[in-house]
């Protein structure tokens, strides 16, 4: 019989890493991603932030690769701006503000963890309302090797 | 770059098509004009079956080539902080709080 495949809310640092540290648990994890083992789930503020760093860092054309690489990984949901608006004000100040509507897409969207290395959100209050794990430990759950990293 | 020469059957009307192009000044020769097109056809196909393969490995490509060394893990979570702190400036009237 088939095990649950995991559904994860991937912060904009999981796609970031993938690409720029090759000997990463990030990268295995979208590889896992590609190869439909895990659900993927962002927010419409995750694709926001990867152009950004990757306009900031590679250029606006990498950028928009980037972008259009995450929007047609397979199964992905995207939690959208309105979805997260209709929510939001019952989470204000469980994490700081500018956090605030990833932890309402993530929730909306019932994942299962919320795929961060960012310390901000894993030694925030977050979780009280999600599992908060690195991504170390998603690959470790799925019972693949993990990289030495913890990102 | 190495190549390697393939028998290439091709309806008449077909090549009359690709000598246009070579006439027009398109393409140096035949050769050329197929090459570029068995590349548009990868291109294209490659994004119909699996396009997250073929942005993949064009951002892959592309970080290889770039001059800039990515930044250690801290800096990426700080810089990606600030992106998240001015997006969240820009768009926090939007969510009323």
């Amino acid at each position: 019989m088939e095990s649950k495949r995991l559904k994860g809310y991937l912060d904009s640092n999981v796609f970031i890493f993938a690409k720029e540290r090759r000997e990463s648990n990030s990268r295995i994890i979208l590889d896992l991603i590609e190869e439909r083992k895990i659900i993927p789930v962002v927010s419409y503020l995750t694709l926001q932030e990867i152009r950004e760093h990757f306009s900031i860092m590679y250029g606006r054309e990498t950028a928009i690769d980037e972008v259009y690489y995450i929007v047609s990984l397979p199964e992905l949901e995207i939690v959208t701006r309105d979805k997260v608006r209709h929510r939001i004000s019952e989470f204000v100040g469980v994490v700081t503000e500018k956090d605030l509507p990833h932890l309402v897409a993530a929730i909306i969207a019932q994942v299962d963890y919320f795929v961060t290395y960012n310390r901000h959100f894993t030694e925030s209050r977050a979780s009280q309302h999600l599992k908060i794990i690195k991504q170390k430990d998603l690959v470790e759950l799925v019972g693949i090797e993990s990289a030495p990293t913890e990102y | 770059m190495e190549t390697t020469t393939l028998p290439l059957r091709l309806p008449k009307k077909l090549l009359a098509e690709v000598d246009l192009l070579v006439k027009a000044g398109l393409y140096e020769t035949r050769s050329e004009a197929i090459r570029d097109s068995i590349r548009r056809l990868i291109e294209v196909k490659k994004l119909l079956l699996e396009p997250h393969r073929y942005y993949r490995i064009r951002v892959e490509e592309a970080l290889t080539e770039s001059k800039k060394k990515p930044l250690d893990p801290d800096e990426t979570i700080d810089e990606l902080r600030k992106i998240r702190e001015e997006l969240w400036r820009r768009e926090k009237a939007y969510f009323g709080i």
